[in-house]
């Protein structure tokens, strides 16, 4: 078997001379993160008062565009916020993801449920309401995401 | 017989790379970047459209594609099918990483059977596109062209074939998921379902 084409020239390209070995590339992509770190945490508070000014809007049936907003943004915010080590707020917007992803696929809306997750993503905005509690919180949304069935694909 | 996979030097040149990257956040975009800036990429087009990022792919030559998160017309999954259906297209076969925050294995099994080289679980962390990258090109797997699907071989460890096909094989597994209450997938679980297990 060749090796196909588009390894080839990947390879081909960066054995090239004058590269950089990993521990200098990490290292350099991640001081260029904290560079950004100040800038990323307010505008991901703007995400979050996003993702709360469409919880305010939905109603039962929802708009079907403000629920591929929300679950865009929440989706934003899981990728934004692990970059930083904002595990809890992280793991509540993955939450919020698999709960709008699930209630999409059985057509069906609950909005209750759907609050609660908002409700907890600004309480972990910031410092967050400590690592016991996020765990609690984490704990109950995932009780709350059981009762919901994952849809057939 | 298989032939051996490249061999990388200790130190990696990424200067002389296309990379492209669409993400329909600006936020994640810039944070993309700057990850890849960091491994000093220089050419680096980024989009938040699909339908932009088409046009450039329809123009330039790339050789790396990052694709988060699309919200126009074209999702990120039917940019990627796209992308490996058009013959035309002389980047058809390009690595393609698709990079996802939701990774419930339903969106997994997408990514893979869309055609897409590689899934990375975000957070977008810089260790684990690096090696991603080193991944990708060491990747002997074969372009598969054929009607039901075109993209790296996915015919890898014992999941069968696509959700909706009979298999061919006598121990061809249905990928049907049903109504079970199912945990998201980690990154390893991902890179075991995207890795291929030999190329034999």
């Amino acid at each position: 078997m060749m090796i196909p084409q588009h390894t080839r020239r990947l390879a081909a390209k960066i054995n090239q001379p004058g590269g950089i070995t990993e521990e200098e590339a990490v290292e350099a992509a991640t001081a260029n993160l904290e560079n950004v770190r100040e800038r990323t945490e307010h505008q991901l508070d703007m995400t979050l008062q996003q993702i709360r000014a469409i919880g305010h809007g939905l109603q039962s049936p929802p708009d079907p565009a403000a629920v591929r907003e929300l679950y865009s943004l929440s989706n934003s915010v899981v990728g934004i916020a692990g970059v930083y080590g904002m595990s809890g707020l992280s793991a509540v917007a993955y939450s919020l993801c698999d709960l709008v992803d699930r209630l999409r696929t059985v057509k069906t809306w609950n909005a209750a449920s759907v609050q609660i997750h908002i409700d907890s993503l600004l309480l972990m905005q910031g410092d967050g309401p400590g690592r016991e509690h996020e765990m609690q919180i984490q704990q109950a949304l995932r009780k709350l995401l059981d009762r919901v069935p994952v849809g057939a694909v | 017989m298989t032939s051996p996979a490249p061999v990388l030097d200790q130190r990696l040149y990424f200067g002389s790379l296309s990379v492209l990257a669409l993400e329909s956040s600006l936020l994640e975009l810039d944070l993309l970047a700057q990850v890849l800036t960091g491994f000093k990429i220089r050419s680096l087009a980024r989009f938040t459209q699909a339908e932009a990022a088409w046009a450039h792919l329809e123009h330039e030559p790339v050789d790396l594609l990052f694709v988060g998160s699309s919200t126009g017309e074209m999702d990120e999954f039917e940019f990627i099918r796209k992308l490996r259906r058009a013959k035309d297209l002389a980047t058809r076969t390009v690595p393609a990483i698709l990079l996802t925050g939701h990774t419930q294995r339903a969106n997994v099994l997408r990514a893979r059977d869309c055609g897409a080289s590689f899934v990375v679980a975000k957070p977008i962390l810089p260790r684990v596109l690096y090696s991603r990258i080193v991944w990708l090109a060491k990747d002997r797997r074969d372009f598969i062209d054929v009607e039901s699907y075109c993209g790296p071989n996915r015919r890898f460890q014992n999941l069968g074939p696509p959700a909706g096909m009979e298999g061919r094989r006598s121990d061809d597994l249905s990928l049907s998921i049903g109504t079970a209450v199912e945990d998201n997938m980690s990154q390893d679980e991902i890179d075991a379902l995207m890795n291929p297990k030999s190329h034999a």
